[in-house]
């Protein structure tokens, strides 16, 4: 499946992809382009493979089968990546999981740990409490704010409203959308595509294939 | 290939990073890594560890000039702590059935009218040999004095020269075949006492667990955290520097408990620093290597920390029975001698002891050397094939 913006530099593109986990076949892509400036929302129903595309977008899970091409100047550039579950050490302070991540992509500690996204989340206060005893939508939060540590181009988030009232995923939402400007790819999981404010392309992934749906909500 | 080993070694350095900068922080990972195994070696001191007794036995009597050299030998098996022998006037009919059956470690026959004279009978080896006695008997004597003298030495030049004749005693006795000084490193001067060697070996036992145990939950952990995909989203991060990076956390820090472990055994058992140390370093830096190897090779096969912990127990438990810590491989079945080459520890452990002894490197440090690679090659083998099974499942 091709994208329909030819005209935009391509930055990643998949080629006769597939996917197995224990032989079962996962995901089957014939063609697939992101392209820059794309604001992908990807949805589809639980156990369709939405998680499984989105790490092999970042190259973070291998494939069986076909190719898969980033470009240069791309691969050289902070992938910000957010799990749909965890992400950061239990057993660590919220401050020392950012700058873990930040040594993890070779950045020096951030010099101000309080970014104006933490404060209008909340999380501010709790920079020195252990990652695993924050509430479920505060660890979401912390995870999110560990991907934006890094000065992401390119964005990766799975499912980054699960477990997050309705409030913070507003303001996680306002949140990312600040940042769409200077991010070159944005990629959302979702179950359904209304929780991915801002995406030009909705793609529905049924059965381990692609179906790109008309009109994004931009 | 340099802009490919470039990013690798930046990633391979920044994971090395990630989880010494997490051991570091706080006291807790400082105190199970660092202090307790050394406070662990400190404890084996008070242990009163009595070593059962190497039972002689010695038959007829000698006959003429040689009597003097009987009485030498009778002399100085009785300042050996761990020696205790019987006579008899006559040999057994059946001096192998005794060896065997009477619980024997040695039988001498020093009778004069047979046609072999002065000869040994040794139930160290599976089969017993026979030797000459006049040729072992200088030997032996030097063996004692060395031994003997090991308990005052503390001058470094002292020690050195007692370095020098253990291993020359080492060379002569190992010329009479199967008696080798493998054997008689059993022998240990009073004032050292056995808890020295259970120290040796438990210095040992801890180098070629703590990798093992380090490794072992590193790629689980990371899994079970969704850490993994975190790490591998970063640039230049892959499997491979995940692994290297890893592998040389755990290594280095077993290197710096291991130099802990060598003041505590110096200071505490007074066991100095012998010649041969680089030597020695490698052949524990390949049993590291080895342990770690195989320690990550579990971490990427199990699938959650309970299973973990069960296996670094089941590893704690084989390192202890199979591997000659606790008790000989020698009179073992073929299959318990089999399995225990699946181990670092049967390795390095005899070696290790013989060095803390004053022994010299012989031909056993070469098979352990050659052992020890061939484990790093297997196990690392096992390692990059569970890696490339473990990133499937990302």
């Amino acid at each position: 499946m091709s994208t329909a913006r030819g005209s935009a530099r391509e930055l990643i593109r998949l080629t006769g992809v597939k996917k197995r986990y224990g032989g079962q076949l996962i995901l089957s892509i014939p063609e697939f382009i992101v392209s820059q400036g794309d604001r992908i929302a990807l949805v589809g129903s639980n156990g369709s493979g939405k998680s499984t595309l989105l790490r092999i977008l970042g190259g973070i899970a291998p494939i069986q089968e076909g190719e898969i091409w980033w470009a240069d100047d791309l691969q050289q550039e902070a992938l910000g990546y957010v799990p749909q579950g965890g992400g950061l050490y239990g057993e660590l302070s919220v401050r020392d999981n950012l700058d873990l991540r930040r040594r993890l992509y070779g950045l020096p500690p951030a010099e101000q740990a309080h970014t104006p996204f933490m404060a209008g989340l909340g999380l501010a206060p709790l920079l020195e409490k252990p990652f695993s005893e924050l509430s479920g939508g505060f660890q979401r939060v912390a995870v999110l704010a560990s991907a934006l540590g890094v000065n992401p181009t390119w964005l990766f988030l799975d499912e980054p409203f699960a477990g997050v009232d309705e409030a913070k995923a507003e303001a996680v939402s306002r949140a990312v959308q600040r940042l769409t400007d200077r991010l070159r790819i944005l990629v959302v999981t979702a179950q359904v595509e209304d929780a991915v404010p801002g995406a030009n392309r909705v793609v529905e992934i049924v059965d381990g294939r692609l179906h790109e749906r008309a009109g994004g909500g931009a | 290939m340099n802009h490919r080993l470039g990013p690798w070694l930046k990633g391979t350095w920044r994971i090395f990073r990630q989880d010494l900068i997490q051991l570091l922080d706080g006291f807790h990972g400082l105190v199970l890594v660092f202090i307790l195994p050394t406070l662990l070696l400190g404890l084996v001191g008070q242990l009163s560890v009595q070593a059962p007794p190497f039972q002689i036995r010695i038959s007829g009597t000698p006959a003429g000039d040689e009597r003097e050299v009987y009485d030498e030998l009778i002399a100085l098996l009785g300042d050996i702590s761990t020696v205790e022998f019987h006579t008899r006037e006559q040999l057994a009919l059946d001096p192998l059935s005794e060896l065997k059956d009477g619980g024997l470690d040695l039988l001498i026959n020093l009778e004069g009218d047979r046609p072999r004279e002065w000869v040994l009978y040794t139930a160290a080896n599976s089969r017993p040999t026979l030797a000459s006695v006049r040729q072992l008997a200088s030997g032996l004597e030097r063996a004692m004095r060395v031994i003997e003298a090991w308990a005052d030495a503390r001058d470094p030049e002292e020690v050195e020269d007692l370095a020098d004749e253990t291993l020359r005693w080492g060379t002569e006795l190992g010329a009479l075949g199967s008696f080798t000084p493998r054997q008689l490193l059993a022998y240990y001067p009073a004032a050292l006492d056995r808890t020295t060697d259970l120290a040796a070996g438990t210095l040992v036992l801890i180098i070629c667990f703590l990798p093992f145990v380090l490794a072992a939950p590193a790629f689980i952990r990371e899994r079970e955290a969704h850490t993994l995909e975190v790490m591998l989203a970063a640039p230049g991060i892959g499997g491979r520097a995940v692994l290297a990076g890893k592998w040389l956390f755990v290594v280095a820090v077993t290197v710096v408990e291991l130099l802990l472990l060598m003041v505590v055994v110096q200071s505490v058992y007074g066991i100095q620093i012998k010649p041969g140390f680089l030597g020695m370093m490698g052949l524990i830096l390949p049993a590291i290597l080895a342990t770690t190897l195989l320690g990550l090779a579990v971490s990427m096969l199990v699938r959650t920390q309970a299973q973990v912990g069960m296996a670094s127990a089941l590893y704690f438990l084989a390192l202890t029975l199979l591997t000659g810590f606790l008790l000989p491989l020698d009179a073992s079945s073929v299959l318990i001698r089999g399995l225990s080459q699946l181990f670092p520890l049967t390795a390095v452990m005899p070696v290790f002891k013989a060095w803390t002894f004053g022994a010299g490197p012989g031909s056993a440090y070469v098979s352990a050397l050659g052992l020890l690679l061939a484990q790093c090659l297997v196990y690392g083998t096992v390692a990059f094939g569970a890696l490339r099974y473990a990133m499937r499942r990302v």
